[in-house]
């Protein structure tokens, strides 16, 4: 009876080697999130921050094959409690995507919150200035007064979800395109 | 409910086609539709996988008890999946090269070149028009640097000095001079930047209330001298002409300035051109696209063949289950009848051939159990027929081992506990010496094979001669071989004795009638002969004559005695019963021998609580005195003899009997003589009538007892009378003792 259980081993097995064997090499791909502050412009809260993206080989190929990739930027307030889940005041999301443009043979940040886009000579200074993020509005000022000691999180992370079809199964058991910054949080006291 | 569960994964395969085929004819649709093909076949395939683990598992458990019918599921399902599995993973693999060639197709070599022209041409096509504008936008920039009046109607003096350069200035009305500017350029939007990029005043057609500025590169370009042009897709993916110089101003100043400017392009134009961005694009993103696209397709068509094959599996375990089923049921029904139990009855689940097989073995099982019920009523029966025959009946097989044995035949032959049904009956006589007669007699019968035969044979049993008709008949047999006999043992020592006695009875009857008659007109002759002459004859004379017939009269009454002891054997038994000691009746006659006798010894071992017996005090007592006087006469000096007279309570033929011994040291009986020994005129005294123990046989069998006579395993022969007891205890004991004595 050892037949129909290797089989059954075979049959659990082949999908998961196909999938390894056709994988790209794994490669080293992060965004990290060095500084951000909030500030008050206009009324409106917004947010400044510099983050560090290394892209992977396989991600610089897609983006230089045209390949639009997003990068989700989740913002979160929330009042710090000591016995019990914290308090979330409210919550903001920005979507970046970097694109090639062929004919102009130019890179395009485009914020698809604001409408921004932000146009670059090559890949790298598209890059630069994707890791400088300005003046992000996340709400209104009247909307957090009154509160104190408030906690403000963000996190940057490539959406899978947002590639192309044929790539999203790949990228979902690729390390080479999870990219997620984790949780960025500091205090205000504003 | 499991078929239920089988058909909604087969509509799930089904589904998961549908949808791959859709992908495969609009790729658009691909992405959307990807994860549920994975995830609907993951999961059916995870379903299947853990209904054919149970199933393994099942059969494995089967095959190590050896269940019926688990080596041919094994078979079956071999079968099944190899026909099931060899064909589906031939169409797989075919169809992986089709689908690998098939989408290597979509990206014709030529068609890239095409594009990457028609890119190539779109630029060309631009690259004339954004030189001109470059040409003049320089010329603009010159201008505003050299600031001549004639030549231009903008205020420069506003641009020459920073201190008067407002920015709000620009949006004034009254700072017109790059709207004047922008509008003679045909630019949609004019700025002026300060050499680090603070925009210093700006005109747009554009509707944005910001300006659109250079990127830091384009500045830092600019600022080592450089103009820079470019083609710049802006908002809806409109193209302008980007275009960055210098502005010098007040020459050896040494303040820089940056004229940027954006140029639109004919909508015409601008259409053809994304036109062609968007064709290149879409390709370039498919061609990396095409091993990720390869590869989810085959993904998807490795788990339709992972689906198909674990479904086969299970349709294999299924069918193989289904089909095994009843032949395993068979196979517990043969067996559960092989071992006895011939109540089994299978469920019919088909009415095709293996309905009808399961419905014929139902049929068979009903009709053995009934045939067994019968067989086992007739051998009761037959056993109990068996039972009451007081003839014993012994069935041999062919090989003459014992099949059936009777209480009877047991008890007549004597059978030693070696006599029992599969032993060898001739092997069982042979064990006991005195079934040896038996052997020699049966055995060559047996071995001959002989249809029927009669023998009589007499053996020596615990109660002495036994004579046996002993008849056998061979079992139903094919051919002249017999398949066994069947052999029934009458004793007829009875009817023999019987029939001999009869004769014996009727021989002393008429000896005594005939003899008896002449005897006493001998007697008186010899009388009056002597009365007559005595008296007349001299003295010599007459003392002859009186010896004569003091003779003659002896011996006639000798011969009286003779004849009336004839008689006495003759006469028909009237026994007059009464409650008789043993013990008290044997001590009255031993006192008598041992004054006879006073130098001989009469040792006695008389049973303590001896019970009383029914029977005829006188009679018994002659019998108890006869056999003594025997054993005193076969004492070599019965002066001296040593007898030994022992009683005791014994068990004999299932009815408790008191037991006599009547002992010698003599010489003992011969072998020839013993057989007879108790018939009459049989003696092996010199002088005896040989009456003596035919009287005691008589005696003894008118009292239901048996005696026998058998020579000591040392000197002397022993006499055993064995008398039953009444099933009623004898009251006024002591009275009768006394009677007796």
């Amino acid at each position: 009876m050892r037949a129909p259980a290797f089989l059954t081993r075979f049959f659990l097995l082949v999908p998961l080697l196909m999938a390894l064997c056709w994988l790209p090499r794994a490669q080293a791909s992060s965004i990290t999130l060095t500084a951000a502050n909030e500030h008050i412009t206009n009324d409106i809260v917004m947010i400044d921050a510099d983050a560090d993206f290394q892209f992977s080989d396989d991600a610089i190929k897609a983006i230089n094959s045209g390949v639009p990739i997003a990068i989700e930027c989740d913002i979160r307030v929330s009042r710090p409690r000591k016995l019990w889940w914290d308090a979330e005041i409210l919550t903001a999301h920005h979507e970046f995507v970097i694109e090639r443009h062929a004919l102009s043979k130019q890179f395009i940040i485009a914020d698809q919150v604001t409408g921004d886009r932000r146009i670059h000579g090559s890949l790298q200074l598209a890059i630069d200035d994707l890791g400088r993020l300005r003046n992000l509005p996340i709400a209104e000022a009247r909307q957090l007064a009154g509160q104190h000691d408030i906690e403000v999180a963000m996190r940057l992370r490539l959406a899978i979800r947002s590639l192309p079809g044929p790539l999203i199964p790949i990228a979902y058991i690729s390390p080479g395109w999870h990219m997620s910054s984790g949780w960025f949080r500091w205090q205000t006291h504003q | 409910m499991m078929l239920g569960a089988v058909a909604l994964l087969s509509l799930s395969l089904l589904g998961t086609l549908v949808l791959m085929s859709a992908a495969m004819q609009n790729s658009a649709k691909f992405g959307a539709l990807y994860s549920v093909l994975l995830l609907s076949n993951t999961a059916g395939l995870l379903t299947f996988v853990g209904l054919i683990g149970i199933n393994v598992r099942r059969l494995a458990r089967q095959l190590r008890a050896h269940e019926p019918g688990a080596r041919l599921t094994l078979r079956m399902l071999v079968i099944f999946v190899a026909l099931a599995v060899l064909p589906v993973t031939v169409l797989y693999s075919f169809s992986l090269d089709f689908l690998k060639r098939g989408i290597d197709s979509w990206f014709d070599v030529q068609i890239g070149q095409a594009l990457e022209g028609a890119l190539e041409l779109g630029r060309e096509a631009l690259d004339l028009r954004m030189r001109e504008l470059l040409s003049q936008t320089e010329a603009m920039a010159e201008e505003i640097g050299q600031g001549a009046p004639e030549r231009t109607t903008l205020n420069l003096d506003a641009l020459r000095e920073p201190d008067s350069i407002v920015v709000a200035s620009a949006w004034t009305p009254g700072a017109a001079v790059l709207d004047t500017l922008r509008t003679h350029s045909g630019a949609d939007e004019l700025t002026l930047l300060s050499s680090d990029g603070e925009p210093l005043a700006t005109s747009s057609r554009i509707t944005d209330l910001i300006p659109h500025l250079p990127a830091e590169a384009v500045l830092i370009q600019v600022r080592q001298g450089r103009s820079y042009i470019g083609l710049d897709p802006l908002r809806d993916g409109t193209l302008f002409v980007r275009v960055a110089v210098n502005v010098n101003v007040a020459p050896g100043s040494g303040q820089r300035r940056v004229l940027h400017a954006l140029y639109p392009i004919s909508p015409r134009l601008n259409k053809l051109a994304a036109t062609v961005e968007d064709a290149y694009a879409k390709y370039h993103e498919l061609d990396y696209l095409r091993d990720k696209l390869k590869l989810s397709f085959a993904m998807t068509l490795t788990m339709v063949l992972l689906f198909s094959i674990v479904t086969a599996v299970w349709a294999a375990f299924y069918s193989a289950r289904r089909l095994a089923a009843p032949i395993r049921d068979l196979a517990t029904g043969t067996a559960a009848v092989a071992a006895g139990d011939y109540t089994t009855s299978l469920p019919v689940q088909s009415n095709d051939e293996m309905g009808f097989l399961v419905s014929s073995f139902n049929d068979m099982t009903r009709r053995i159990g009934r045939a067994r019920v019968e067989v086992e009523t007739q051998r009761e029966y037959l056993d109990t027929v068996l039972r009451q025959l007081s003839s014993g009946v012994i069935a041999l097989d062919e090989s003459a081992r014992i099949t059936t044995l009777n209480d009877s035949a047991a008890q007549l032959l004597e059978l030693g506990e070696e006599a029992r049904p599969g032993t060898s009956f001739i092997a069982a006589c042979q064990a006991d010496d005195h079934l040896h007669p038996v052997v020699e007699a049966l055995a060559p019968l047996i071995a001959e094979q002989r249809r029927h035969w009669q023998e009589q044979v007499t053996i020596f049993a615990s109660d002495g001669r036994r004579v046996l008709m002993c008849r056998g008949s061979a079992l139903a047999a094919e051919g002249d071989a017999a398949r066994g006999y069947v052999i029934v043992f009458e004793n007829i020592t009875a009817i023999i004795q019987g029939q001999r006695d009869a004769a014996w009875s009727e021989v002393a009857r008429r000896l005594a009638h005939e003899i008896k008659n002449p005897l006493t007109p001998i007697q008186l002759a010899a009388e009056r002969l002597r009365q007559k002459y005595l008296k007349k004859l001299g003295a010599e004379e007459g003392e002859a004559l009186e010896r004569l017939t003091s003779t003659i009269v002896q011996q006639v009454d000798t011969m009286k005695a003779i004849v009336n002891t004839f008689s006495d054997y003759a006469k028909t038994p009237t026994i007059s019963r009464g409650a008789v000691d043993i013990n008290a009746l044997l001590s009255g006659v031993v006192e008598l021998f041992r004054s006879a006798h006073p130098g001989s010894t009469v040792e006695t071992h008389l049973a303590a609580d001896l019970p009383l017996i029914s029977g005829d005090v006188t009679r018994l007592r002659q019998v108890m005195n006869n056999l003594i006087k025997n054993a005193f006469e076969a004492s070599p000096e019965p002066a001296n003899a040593h007898i030994i007279i022992a009683t005791s309570t014994t068990q004999y033929a299932q009815a408790d009997h008191v037991e006599i011994r009547i002992e010698d040291r003599g010489d003992g009986v011969s072998e020839q003589l013993l057989q007879n020994i108790f018939e009459p005129y049989v003696s092996s005294k010199a002088r005896g009538t040989g009456l003596g123990l035919a009287i005691v046989k008589k005696i003894v069998e008118e009292h239901n007892g048996v005696v026998t006579l058998r020579n000591n395993q040392g000197p002397g022969a022993v006499a055993i009378i064995r008398l039953p007891l009444d099933k009623e205890p004898v009251a006024n004991a002591e009275r009768l003792v006394k009677d007796a004595v």
